[in-house]
């Protein structure tokens, strides 16, 4: 063998590897580029940040060396995987990723939803919180030392306020704890959100409190599971935890989606004003279920939206179809896009807010306009924010 | 821009090289402009302004060489422009880097009340204004010829690859490298290696060493003496891996332009005393105080209080160099007290003795480490007040062991454990083996494994980037 044969070979395929990329993401990245370059606003310094943000997001094979990172830290059997932005991202017991969860003081947010509660009782509406589940179950989920999350301890809390202010709730990670589903798939393993199984299961929880404690009964065509097919795809949803890390971490997730096998009519506007023409209009497959999403091929696509695609600050879904005239509000978080899909099909209206996005209006004077059976809150802990709990304007 | 980063790897070094390589070897003149202004441009990305600061003090050295040059057969007046030049580059360096802190302690002293300016601190100051003293000094001892051309002295102060991490490359060094340099594919190649070595220090170790050092230093709550232990034994690696990495990227990249650097790291952590211990650690430092302040106050062919004397100055200076602030100069007479002692004392005491073998080897290495190890404490520490209380949590903290300390023995262990080997010559050993058995298999072997090492190593270090893993940058006091 050649004598400098290690250095030959290795400054060749490295010029070619620093070539390759260079070139590559500078092609493909040409026009974004250029109009920066020549941007007169732009200073300088956003100029270079602008550059450099290219290079660390959309480099050439980013999919592929991010990959890499995860097949490194499989290697290493790293259970705390570094993260930027949220310090860590956890493996568990059972390969499934975890997002860090600090204690927040939650008597903020139980006040706010008290307040709403109290107020809504003086119109004679009535309200009810519902706490979604976390992803760390107990007696289940067992974390790497370091790991930490302390989501279940918050809503124990949260909910501790309520109860002592007499405001209904209902909490869905007992119904599932105690429920008959298999716990290795309530969660997606590389996403928070739980699964549409799950999800599916919480809406009947949700419809047996809103029978019985609220007199509102949805029915049973609605909330039996037998008048749902599904469709699974499998090795297709990548989600927002795997995403951050690479596909080898701890795999790729199945998806299936749920649809109702009877018959509907949808009419869904942006706002409750009659005067707007519909977004989306249709059977259950053409107006909320979102088709680019489910046949999509990119593991990196949110499945986990195929029911909405999108979050919006408001939105009214009008079901032309339905048997009885309940009209909800739900303010909501991401855990109620399939909540939502389904709900949807048992209540005649169910309207939508959103506090985490633009064109949300305020949930209390909305509620004052429209005189609902029922106002709800379904919250995971990962919303406990204050920003999240502005119900009244005070 | 740092070394480190997706920029620099596939936009400004593929273009650099490539354009570097286009221009002909005879149009040397031309080159020189090139990578001067790629230098400006690397220099910019951090925080354009500041290339101005560095552009004045080009052109200020530049004439001031000039002066020299013109006025050498007067030794008053070349050595009055030497200490004009110096005290410029000192007042350059005092004004951004020292103002603040030395106003901060008038006032604490004398219940003054001098406002302080907004002064930011440009990267490199220290490194470049020292390379600026060189250049006018070498000058002055006739080791280098003077620079007609400014561009030349640009590029010699501003050349990218060492100019905000060192190494502190002297003029001599480098000053026919400017003119005549030799390009070879041999050259370029070990460059490379050595490049890709020094990102890999840099990405895959320093990095993780970084976030366990980061966790133990700025802890709120209280340490635990394993966590303590493991935060400063991590520290003392990351400032090795994230110092020596660049120095190697530096040398590399040095090479893959035609310049041959001085090495700055010699496996520092090996070594059997404090003396040695810094001979091997950021060498071109220390020579450039050895040459430049030891030796002309007198260096060691002294008496003894002068002696102590010299090294007092040297090591005040050398504290001062890394930082405005207490700890660095605390860090620095800290070293001058094992020096002093080690001069004075041991070396001579034990020279004849058998002591000086079990000295010389294990014990000497472990007291070494030790002194070493709770120097990086007073250096990493924000203020004295927080070293001394890290370093009484080193003994004294309430628990013995906490989560902390498992979870990062859990997850850091690899990277933990490569620091430790590759903080030892034991790739050196291993070539160094080889090249002895003479065998053909295992040349065969080792160079098909090294080849693959070196690629993998380079990819995984890519694939960190990718993630966005912490990749801090600890030249901001310098």
């Amino acid at each position: 063998m050649k004598k400098n044969f290690k250095e030959t070979t290795v400054t060749i395929l490295f010029l070619l590897l620093l070539f390759y990329f260079s070139a590559t993401t500078i092609f493909s990245n040409h026009s974004e580029i250029q109009s920066v370059l020549s941007e007169k606003l732009l200073t300088v310094q956003d100029k270079i940040a602008a550059i450099d943000n290219i290079f660390n997001t959309k480099l050439t094979n980013f999919d592929n060396l991010l990959n890499l990172y995860s097949l490194t830290q499989k290697a290493l059997n790293t259970s705390l995987y570094d993260d930027i932005e949220y310090g860590f991202i956890i493996r568990d017991n059972h390969d499934s990723l975890h997002f860090p969860y600090y204690v927040v003081d939650t008597k903020p947010c139980a006040e706010k939803t008290i307040r709403l509660y109290e107020n809504l009782k003086e119109l004679g509406t009535p309200f009810l919180y519902i706490q979604a589940p976390n992803k760390k179950l107990k007696n289940y989920t067992v974390y790497p030392v370091g790991g930490h999350n302390y989501s279940n301890e918050d809503a124990d809390q949260f909910l501790e306020q309520l109860q002592q202010n007499n405001v209904p709730y209902l909490d869905l990670r007992k119904s599932i704890e105690q429920g008959q589903l298999d716990k290795s798939d309530l969660f997606y393993k590389t996403d928070h959100h739980w699964t549409t199984e799950t999800a599916f299961y919480g809406y009947t929880k949700i419809a047996e409190t809103l029978n019985q404690t609220f007199h509102l009964p949805l029915s049973e065509k609605y909330t039996n599971r037998q008048n749902y097919a599904s469709v699974t795809y499998p090795h297709s949803f990548l989600g927002s935890l795997g995403r951050r890390i690479g596909k080898y971490a701890v795999g790729i997730d199945d998806y299936t989606f749920f649809y109702p096998k009877f018959e509907t009519n949808y009419e869904i506007y942006f706002s409750p004003d009659p005067t707007t023409e519909p977004a989306f209009s249709g059977d259950f497959m053409t107006a909320i279920a979102k088709e680019n999403l489910l046949s999509s091929t990119n593991i990196k696509d949110n499945k986990y939206a195929s029911y909405f695609e999108y979050e919006y600050g408001n939105l009214v879904v009008k079901n032309k179809l339905a048997d009885n005239h309940l009209k909800i509000l739900m303010i909501k978080d991401s855990f109620s896009l399939p909540v939502a899909a389904f709900l949807s099909t048992a209540v005649e209206e169910l309207h939508m807010i959103d506090l985490r996005y633009p064109g949300a209006p305020n949930p209390y004077e909305y509620a004052k306009g429209h005189h609902f059976d029922l106002v709800m809150v379904l919250y995971n802990t990962h919303v406990f924010d204050i920003s999240n709990f502005h119900f009244i304007n005070e | 821009m740092l070394f480190s980063s997706l920029t620099f790897l596939f936009g400004f070094l593929p273009a650099v090289l490539l354009i570097n390589y286009i221009i002909p070897k005879k149009y040397i003149t031309l080159k020189n402009l090139f990578l001067f202004l790629a230098s400006l441009v690397f220099y910019a990305w951090g925080e354009p302004k500041f290339v101005f600061v560095m552009l004045l003090s080009i052109t200020v050295n530049y004439i001031f060489g000039l002066l020299i040059h013109r006025y050498r057969e007067s030794a008053i007046a070349s050595k009055c422009i030497l200490i004009l030049t110096v005290l410029f580059n000192l007042a350059i360096i005092f004004l951004f880097k020292y103002l603040i802190f030395f106003l901060t302690n008038i006032n604490a002293a004398f219940g003054t009340n001098f406002t302080l300016p907004s002064i930011h601190l440009p990267i490199g100051i220290s490194f470049f204004t020292f390379q600026a003293i060189s250049y006018v000094i070498d000058i002055y001892r006739k080791h280098g010829d003077v620079q007609k051309n400014i561009l030349n002295v640009g590029l010699y102060i501003a050349f990218f690859p060492q100019l905000v991490a060192g190494p502190i490359v002297r003029y001599e060094t480098i000053s026919e490298q400017i003119q005549h340099r030799s390009e070879t594919f041999e050259n370029f190649s070990q460059g490379v290696l050595r490049f890709i070595a020094g990102l890999t220090k840099k990405v895959l170790i320093s990095n993780q060493m970084a976030l366990i050092a980061d966790a133990a230093f700025n802890q709120l709550s209280p340490l635990s003496v394993a966590f303590a232990w493991l935060g400063a034994i991590a520290y003392m690696f990351q400032i090795y891996y994230d110092f020596s990495g660049y120095s190697d990227m530096a040398i590399g990249l040095g090479k893959m332009f035609g310049f041959q650097f001085d090495e700055n790291f010699n496996y520092p952590y090996i070594s059997k005393n404090i003396t040695e211990f810094w001979r091997r650690w950021h060498i071109s430092l220390s020579t450039w105080f050895r040459d430049y302040v030891y030796i002309p106050l007198g260096g060691s062919r002294t008496s003894k209080p002068r002696l102590v004397l010299n090294l007092f100055v040297v090591w005040l200076l050398t504290g001062i160099w890394h930082g405005a602030s207490w700890n660095f100069i605390v860090w620095g007479l800290y070293f001058f007290l094992f020096l002093v002692i080690e001069k004075l004392f041991f070396i001579k005491r034990f020279k004849d003795s058998a002591l000086k073998t079990i000295l010389s080897n294990t014990l000497g290495r472990i007291y070494s480490v030790a002194v070493v190890l709770f120097g990086w404490v007073l250096f990493r520490a924000e203020t004295l007040t927080s070293a001394i209380t890290y370093l009484k949590n080193m003994f004294f903290a309430a628990n013995l062991t906490d989560n902390t300390f498992l979870q990062y023995i859990q997850q850091k262990k690899i990277f933990l454990l490569a620091a430790l080997l590759f903080s030892t010559p034991v790739c050196q050993k291993i070539t160094s083996y080889v090249k002895q058995k003479n065998n053909k298999l295992l040349t065969v072997i080792t160079d098909i494994s090294s080849t693959v090492i070196y690629l993998l190593l380079f990819f995984v270090s890519v694939s960190y980037l990718i993630k966005g893993t912490y990749n801090p940058f600890i030249y901001f006091n310098f």
